[in-house]
């Protein structure tokens, strides 16, 4: 090896992370070369220096004031429950926001020929073969089962038989929900300095 | 002897706390705090800032204390904490920090652990870690982040990873680039 191969290795030389041959001839090289030798000395200088630096004290009020302002927080166990209400708060109002949604464009997919109007008998009787056609055609089971959440509120009478396009719009109204309402919710827990807003 | 005072076990102090005793909170700031200080003033190079992110940090461990896993090291959970939002303050901030030779020059809030040590050698840094010390203070952030966990801190490569949440490979470069930065900086030792 010579020393235009042995410099990029002198840093994985010196933290021991080189395969045991490529090691073994690096230290062979750097044993005849004063130049390579002199800079991985720079190497373990800069560590060294680093390493031997000196541990400074914070002031001595520092421990007081992270203990008085954690007091100030609710205790670590309680937020535990109230993140659980949290998240449980943000999949209602994913779940409720996407059912309106669906509510609100389902007559529209239907004047627009993406979806079809079955009678309730029809979608009692159907409703299996429908159900099964959307678990292999949508992305995810909720999907599918939202709609007919969405047909049962909206008096049993619409089910979707469509198609990609539909599928399309729902999974983006329902991404870009879920989206918007995880942003909102991290901006705010970002923003959250004052205790009393910190529980939910 | 209080029994606060009594537990050894950093996870026993973290249940402790979700017990709901917020003396064992405190037992953790405590036993950390000091350390948890030092890396970030090798980070930002100024005490002010480096008291600031330490309390944020040990907020934020708070805050998130039922998310910590009791079969893993406190201190590198809470080096995660530091480390990340130290390497955020540094990026909003992105300018140079003031000077850590003019920090340890003028000498106030900053002491030498050792007992018995006097005033002047308080604020005394062997010259050569003081300038290395002051070269790393005009290193991107994250080079910056490695390179004080690696030396000062002694974590290996992956526990870096693992703490900055990056790809072992990219320490690595980082690593490697921020030494040779340093030593383009500060010159012959």
């Amino acid at each position: 090896m010579d020393c235009s191969h042995v410099r990029p290795l002198l840093d994985e030389y010196f933290e021991g992370v080189l395969p045991e041959r490529r090691e073994t001839e690096v230290a062979g090289h750097i044993a005849a070369c004063p130049d390579c030798a002199a800079e991985l000395r720079q190497i373990e200088m800069v560590a060294a220096a680093l390493e031997a630096v000196p541990r400074v004290a914070p002031a001595a009020h520092l421990l007081r004031t992270i203990s008085l302002r954690a007091a100030e927080l609710p205790a670590p166990a309680a937020r535990r429950t109230a993140a659980g209400w949290r998240w449980l708060a943000l999949v209602a109002a994913v779940s409720m926001a996407a059912l309106a949604l669906v509510s609100y464009l389902l007559p529209l997919l239907v004047s627009e020929g993406l979806a079809s109007e079955v009678p309730l008998a029809r979608y009692a009787e159907d409703g299996a073969v429908v159900l099964r056609s959307w678990l292999t055609a949508a992305p995810g089971v909720l999907v599918a089962l939202w709609t007919e959440l969405a047909a049962v509120s909206r008096g049993c009478v619409l089910a979707v038989r469509a198609a990609a396009p539909t599928l399309g719009l729902y999974a983006a109204a329902e991404i870009g929900i879920l989206m918007a309402l995880v942003l909102v919710l991290h901006a705010s827990r970002r923003k959250r300095r004052a205790p009393q807003i910190m529980l939910v | 002897m209080s029994q606060i005072e009594a537990v050894r076990d950093d996870a026993e102090l973290v249940s402790l706390c979700l017990a709901g005793r917020q003396g064992a909170f405190d037992g953790l700031v405590s036993r950390h705090h000091r350390r948890i200080y030092n890396m970030v003033y090798r980070m930002v190079g100024n005490s002010e800032d480096a008291a600031d992110l330490t309390q944020d940090a040990f907020l934020r461990a708070y805050e998130r204390l039922h998310t910590f896993q009791l079969d893993r090291s406190f201190i590198a959970w809470m080096r995660a904490i530091a480390s990340n939002l130290t390497i955020d303050h540094l990026r909003r901030r992105r300018q140079p920090t003031v000077s850590l030779d003019e920090r340890l020059e003028s000498g106030a809030q900053h002491a030498d652990e050792s007992p018995g040590s006097s005033p002047a050698e308080h604020v005394v840094l062997a010259e050569d870690s003081r300038r290395v010390l002051s070269a790393v203070q005009e290193l991107p952030e994250k080079q910056r982040a490695v390179l004080i966990l690696r030396h000062v801190e002694g974590l290996k490569m992956s526990e870096i990873a693992q703490a900055l949440r990056m790809p072992v490979g990219t320490v690595k470069t980082m690593l490697f680039r921020g030494r040779a930065a340093v030593r383009k900086i500060v010159g012959e030792l």
